[in-house]
């Protein structure tokens, strides 16, 4: 590799890292950290808080917490992550709906759909949505219950204050995961769409931002790794998960382990018996607890899962 | 810590003061220039030549019923004519996807809908109202291929001299062609200046509208209707060798080839002249400078292979195309897996490497 290739890497990195808020296809876009404003400003009115709006949303202690440094730093390093190590594989995803699309038409004969494109359209973003879902749920669930994944999973839980970036805060390896399992679900739902559709779902539909995705970043999903409590009415909690339901998530709290691991729906939770609403908690604090001393650099985030690997076979 | 991050910021912003030089795709200004050659080089001057060939094909069909034409003149200029149609269709786009004037008048449908309907075909010979305006498959090179080859030289003479009518109904679907042709090319004269101003890089602009089109054509028409639709691939393996084009005159394998070969020129951005272009789609991925996945090269160049190889392969096929259909023969299998290749880097990576809007995004963590 060549120093002007090293460059390139570099930059390309730094790029996407820092270009995320202008990216609308990110959480951390300024539009949705307006939006986000907006509803924390809901929050703050009605909560009576006693300080100004601008001190209750710029707290030193969470933005320039250790913990928030640790979260900055995965951004950039997963930066370099994703283009080395993910970029150049997305199109995989492509790759897999197509090879869908033609297994299911020379299997069973083309399908004539006499539905219209729109009605394929919403049927497939609902779908998309609903299974992608689902499926986040499924990984988060299995990262809090088998100790391999969960020793990659402790980096996003050992965060001691949450912010927006927070949500940043995986480790590489949970990242790849998380990213092969997207990818899988978008192959298989985009491949049978296509054909189901008769091809009338094009690319762009396919692949364009999708506008229930997008209802999400606009509603505050941003607060979910925030100091915002902001919570749903107690029935809709059943439904979706509200961004205090996921802080609840990162509580030290025994009693809050493994609870609200869903995304967007909460019926998966409620489906597997981890839910918890709102209600009254009180104040929360975040973090792994006894084992939070190894977590508090950088580096011991990253290398903690791999030092429990080797003791565990050496154990053996 | 918070050191080497505020620095990694410092460089990062400084890095960027010197300007974007990251930038990949292609210009407003490159495809403006692509839009200008492509239409002005390409396009209009296919429908030229094409119309040309039409009208000569329209005046042999008035000398062979004065008797001045020999059904053998007749059978060339119609072939001639078929052949140049092989690469304008190319600019009319998809069904679904078509632009420029061929949006309100698809021209696909007076000229290239088969199989024809051979009984409609001889109703409407014998009726006063041809309804050519609705009736596709009564009409277009199809039909002309079976008025003129259903039937050795003599047979089809003598058909011809029994019934006048007979003439009246080639004449007339000819000139249907020449109409909505000629309506095309003049709508795209008056067009063009938007056309090709309409150069931004995203899904409303004349570019894009052309890459759909095309992608979609060659999955269509080339794909489907040449080759994959009578081979079985979307019936599940029932084969329809009838559903062939050209079923009479059997010319199928020489209208496939110069349609792939329109195709390949199209991509090349090759004029009249034979000559090449670096204002084509060719021309426009070696500035994006993208790598085919899995491989070392350029995108562009591994697209010309594949297109090259897919080429020969239709080249080598030996025989009749009825017969080949029938059975499924492997050269057509070997043509179908070559198509496959072609659309799958079309689709997925030239797209992906030409259009920002494109781009599947990665995840993070929820
Ligand atoms: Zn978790
Ligand atoms: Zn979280």
């Amino acid at each position: 590799m060549d120093f002007e290739n090293i460059y390139k890497i570099i930059e390309e990195s730094l790029n996407l890292s820092f270009g995320y808020i202008l990216n609308p296809n990110k959480r951390v876009y300024l539009g949705y950290i307006f939006t986000s404003l907006l509803l924390a400003l809901y929050v703050y009115k009605t909560n009576k808080v006693h300080k100004t709006f601008f001190k209750y949303i710029y707290n030193k202690q969470v933005w320039f917490s250790k913990s928030a440094f640790i979260d900055y730093s995965f951004v950039v390093f997963n930066g370099f992550v994703k283009v080395i190590f993910i970029g150049p594989y997305l199109i995989l995803g492509l790759y897999g709906a197509y090879y869908l699309t033609d297994y299911l038409t020379v299997t069973f004969g083309e399908f004539n759909s006499e539905l219209p494109k729109v009605y394929w359209l919403v049927f497939y973003t609902l779908s998309v949505v609903v299974v992608q879902d689902f499926f986040s749920f499924l990984v988060h669930y299995l990262m809090h219950k088998i100790p391999f994944m969960w020793e990659f999973h402790k980096t996003h839980h050992s965060a001691t204050s949450l912010n927006i970036v927070t949500q940043y805060r995986l480790h590489p390896v949970e990242l790849i995961i998380n990213n092969s399992k997207s990818l899988m679900v978008f192959a298989l739902v985009s491949g049978l769409f296509v054909y189901l559709s008769g091809g009338s779902l094009d690319k762009i539909s396919v692949i364009g931002v999708n506008v229930l995705h997008l209802v999400f970043l606009v509603f505050g999903s941003n607060l979910r790794h925030s100091q915002v409590p902001l919570k749903y009415n107690n029935k809709v909690e059943l439904l979706f998960i509200s961004p205090f339901q996921h802080q609840i998530h990162h509580s030290d709290n025994p009693e809050h382990f493994d609870k609200n691991m869903g995304s967007k729906l909460a019926i998966w939770d409620w489906m597997f018996g981890t839910l918890l609403r709102s209600g009254n908690r009180g104040k929360l604090t975040y973090g792994l607890g006894e084992e939070q001393k190894k977590y508090n650099s950088f580096v011991g985030n990253l290398i903690q899962p791999f030092l429990w690997l080797v003791l565990k076979i050496f154990k053996k | 810590m918070r050191n080497i991050i505020l620095g990694l910021i410092a460089v990062f912003v400084l890095s960027n003061c010197k300007g974007d030089t990251s930038n990949d795709k292609a210009s407003i200004v490159e495809y403006n220039e692509y839009l200008e050659y492509t239409i002005n080089e390409l396009l209009i001057e296919n429908y030229s030549v094409f119309i040309e060939s039409l009208v000569e094909l329209k005046d042999s069909s008035i000398a062979f019923e004065n008797g001045g034409h020999s059904l053998e003149e007749l059978k060339q200029k119609y072939l001639n004519s078929y052949k140049n149609w092989q690469k304008l269709c190319l600019y009319e786009g998809g069904s679904g996807s078509r632009f420029g004037p061929s949006l309100d008048n698809y021209m696909q449908k007076y000229a290239n809908t088969y199989p024809c309907n051979v009984e409609k075909i001889e109703e409407a010979i014998l009726s006063d109202d041809y309804e050519l305006d609705v009736k596709y498959t009564i009409q277009g090179f199809p039909a002309i291929d079976y008025l003129l080859f259903n039937g050795t030289s003599s047979e089809v003479e003598n058909d011809f001299s029994v019934e006048n009518k007979r003439h009246l109904f080639l004449q007339a679907i000819i000139d249907k062609m020449i109409v909505q042709v000629s309506e095309n090319a003049t709508s795209w004269e008056n067009t063009k200046k938007d056309f090709i101003a309409n150069s931004q890089s995203g899904t409303n602009g004349s570019f894009s509208k052309i890459l759909n089109g095309i992608t979609e054509y060659y999955e269509q028409q080339i794909r489907k209707a040449k080759l994959a639709y009578p081979l079985g691939v979307f019936t599940q393996g029932t084969v329809y060798p009838a559903d062939i084009e050209t079923l009479y005159s059997e010319n199928s394998i020489e209208m496939l080839s110069i349609a792939h070969k329109g195709f390949v020129d199209f991509y090349l951005g090759k004029n009249k002249d034979g000559v090449s272009s670096d204002k084509s789609l060719k021309g426009l991925l070696i500035k994006t400078e993208v790598k085919a996945f899995d491989s070392d090269d350029l995108l562009a160049d591994v697209f010309e292979e594949k297109l090259n190889i897919c080429q020969e392969k239709i080249d080598n096929i030996q025989g009749d195309y009825f017969t080949l259909m029938e059975n499924k023969d492997s050269s057509l299998e070997e043509v179908y897996a070559a198509f496959q290749d072609i659309i799958i880097l079309l689709k997925l990576e030239v797209f992906t490497a030409l259009d920002d809007e494109l781009s599947y995004s990665d995840s993070d963590g929820d």
